[in-house]
């Protein structure tokens, strides 16, 4: 070790040079993992912050997000009063597009109940919580609009009362949370908004789903009695939207990083074999004066290690800096972090092979020879 | 006491009518604190003498033995040859061969750090066999920073530095101009004797061949008889 760090740092140059490239290639790696990761956790967003509900939705129908789906109003009276359910709350959403200070902003409404909340459990990151029927809406940070500000939907004033941090609908679009009372009202204006700047992006379901929360697990029974409907737990809503598109991305873009792991180890593999072979004459020294093999291989394959780890440590340390700034969500997990040592040091052994093996094979006698 | 002895060494290279027999049936026995030169033509077989005894090849026949202990007998090594030279041989070359990343310092410690750990009286040893080869105040430059004479004087202590029984020497002055050839010899002399170690150098270098206690002549494989008329120091 001590040989491989004195040789590395005789050549800054070189080290420093595949060290950056290695940092670049792992920050692409790490950064394409923690989009997949951003994507999942946006898609989910919704269902993760109903918390453990069941879910019932138009029978045969895997929504409300992987599919459409419509129910009648009265299904949520009819849960609420399944014997074993502690709360039933509509889920209602609408897509909708405005223009705000001359952005063009699309955002998913939500319908909430107040004060008490529901179907999904909040709480603004800054201000507060409806508490009027009408004309109040918390809105999702990323939009840029401040507390406080006022704004029109369809002919109806609101008031920023709330700010939510990170809430976004599965398909990627900033939450509000108004009213129902609210809601209905902007769909009975949209024909007037649709002559305006703003529009329906998506046809309006009356009631997607009904999220319930229930004391026994009998009560899924009984709910999945109420003709109609579809029973889901929150795993299997997951599982339903995680297996459409989303898994589609992922295979893409782990097919995407295995390629650049690939392309890592074939660059750390050439430098660490050109740098063998740069020494095969201190190679050739050393074994003549007795050198085990280990020592061999420590030298080697610690340069690799050395390069690596340093690239790891520096890929992760500006992923943290930078990921930030980009305009998707980028979600690291410490999981997945620490596999990527783990990763690093496979490679790290992978690519030495060819040059551990050249190592040993150098003759002793060579370092006789004038 | 006998450090290292060739017994009838025998090393051919190649087969059938091509085969050359590199030595035949040489034998040599060196002295704890001996100085021997190994003369002879090019081609003569004094580099395959010299790795047989160094454990870098093995004769097909006859043995070498080190301190009385049998390390190679025909055709085999008795024990690992790697760890009988970190043990028991000194090198030195032609050309220093210092590693060029490290000082001069880690590159005479080198064959120590082989072995296993460096103790603080590993150290001030060095440093005071340096020092006697009038490299003290070069501990910490880099090879290159040094003139041909020091890098041969920084291989030499790398050589004793784990006091070795036998040290091997393949043309350690052919580098060098007359006078630090000569500086060179004697510092070897001077240090292997003191350490009781054997040393056995091939050389063409005719100016040298006064530092050593005998030589002796290889041609065609063979060991001749010590010519008419030939001198030595002697051992005293
Ligand atoms: N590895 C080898 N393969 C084949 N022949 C060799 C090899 N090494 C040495 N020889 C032959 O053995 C003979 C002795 O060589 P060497 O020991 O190098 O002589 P010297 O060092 O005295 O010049 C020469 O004829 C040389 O060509
Ligand atoms: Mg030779």
């Amino acid at each position: 070790m001590r040989l491989a760090l004195a040789e590395l740092r005789a050549h800054l140059g070189r080290f420093l040079g595949t060290v950056a490239g290695l940092v670049l290639l792992f920050t692409v790696v790490l950064g394409m993992g923690g989009i997949y990761r951003g994507m999942v956790a946006d898609a989910t967003f919704l269902i993760d912050s109903a918390g453990d509900a069941l879910w019932l939705t138009e029978e045969g129908r895997r929504g409300p997000f992987a599919e459409a789906s419509r129910l009648p109003d009265a299904i949520v009276e009819r849960a609420r009063v399944t014997p074993g359910v502690t709360d039933a709350v509509g889920f209602r959403t609408l897509t909708y597009q405005f223009r705000h200070q001359g952005r063009e902003l699309r955002v998913t409404f939500l319908s909430e109940r107040f004060p008490e909340g529901g179907p999904l459990r909040l709480a603004p990151a800054q201000g507060r919580g409806l508490q009027r029927a009408r004309g109040e809406i918390v809105l999702d940070q990323a939009l840029r609009i401040p507390l406080g500000a006022r704004l029109t939907f369809a002919d109806e004033p609101f008031e920023v009362v709330g700010l939510l941090k990170g809430g976004v609908s599965s398909g990627g679009d900033p939450i509000a949370l108004l009213s129902e009372a609210d809601l209905e009202r902007i769909l009975q204006t949209l024909p007037a908004a649709d002559r305006g700047v703003s529009g329906v992006t998506e046809a309006w379901s009356p009631l997607a789903a009904v999220v319930v929360h229930a004391a026994t697990p009998q009560a899924r029974e009984q709910l999945a009695r109420i003709p109609g409907v579809s029973v889901w737990s929150a795993g299997e809503q997951r599982t339903l939207l995680l297996e459409g598109a989303i898994d589609k991305a992922r295979r893409q873009i782990g097919l995407f990083r295995a390629l650049l792991v690939l392309v890592s180890t074939v660059l750390l593999s050439l430098v660490v074999f050109a740098m063998t072979s740069a020494k095969s004459r201190e190679l050739a020294l050393v074994k003549l004066l007795g050198a085990r093999h280990r020592t061999l291989i420590a030298w080697v394959v610690g340069q690799a290690i050395t390069m690596t780890l340093a690239a790891y440590g520096l890929a992760v340390a500006l992923g943290f800096r930078v990921f930030p700034l980009f305009p998707r969500r980028v979600v690291l997990s410490t999981q997945e972090l620490w596999a990527g040592v783990l990763l690093a040091l496979l490679l790290s052994l992978i690519a030495s092979a060819a040059a551990v093996r050249r190592a040993l094979a150098i003759p002793a006698a060579e370092a006789l020879g004038g | 006491m006998i450090r290292i002895e060739a017994r009838s060494l025998s090393r051919t290279y190649g087969q059938g009518p091509l085969a050359v027999k590199a030595l035949d049936r040489v034998s040599i026995a060196v002295q704890a604190g001996e100085v021997v030169g190994l003369l002879g033509p090019s081609g003569s077989g004094k580099s395959t003498l010299l790795t047989c005894m160094g454990l870098l090849d093995v004769a097909e026949e006859g043995e070498v033995r080190i301190d009385d202990q049998i390390v190679a007998k025909n055709g085999k090594f008795h024990g690992d040859p790697a760890t009988l030279r970190r043990q028991r041989i000194g090198f030195v070359f032609q050309r220093a061969n210092l590693v060029p990343f490290l000082d001069v310092l880690e590159n005479v410690l080198l064959p120590l750090r082989l072995e296993g750990s460096v103790s603080r009286q590993d150290r001030s040893r060095v440093e005071t066999l340096l020092a006697r080869l009038d490299l003290g105040d070069r501990l910490r430059h880099t090879p290159e920073a040094l003139s041909g004479g020091q890098r041969q004087r920084v291989a030499l202590a790398r050589a004793l530095v784990a006091r070795p029984s036998v040290v091997l020497a393949d043309e350690p002055t052919a580098a060098l101009d007359a006078k630090r050839g000569r500086e060179a010899i004697l510092a070897l002399r001077e240090t292997s004797r003191e350490a009781g170690a054997a040393v056995v150098v091939v050389t063409h270098d005719s100016r040298i061949l006064d530092a050593f206690d005998r030589t002796i002549e290889l041609e065609d494989g063979k060991l001749l008889e010590p010519p008419p008329g030939h001198t030595a120091l002697g051992s005293t």
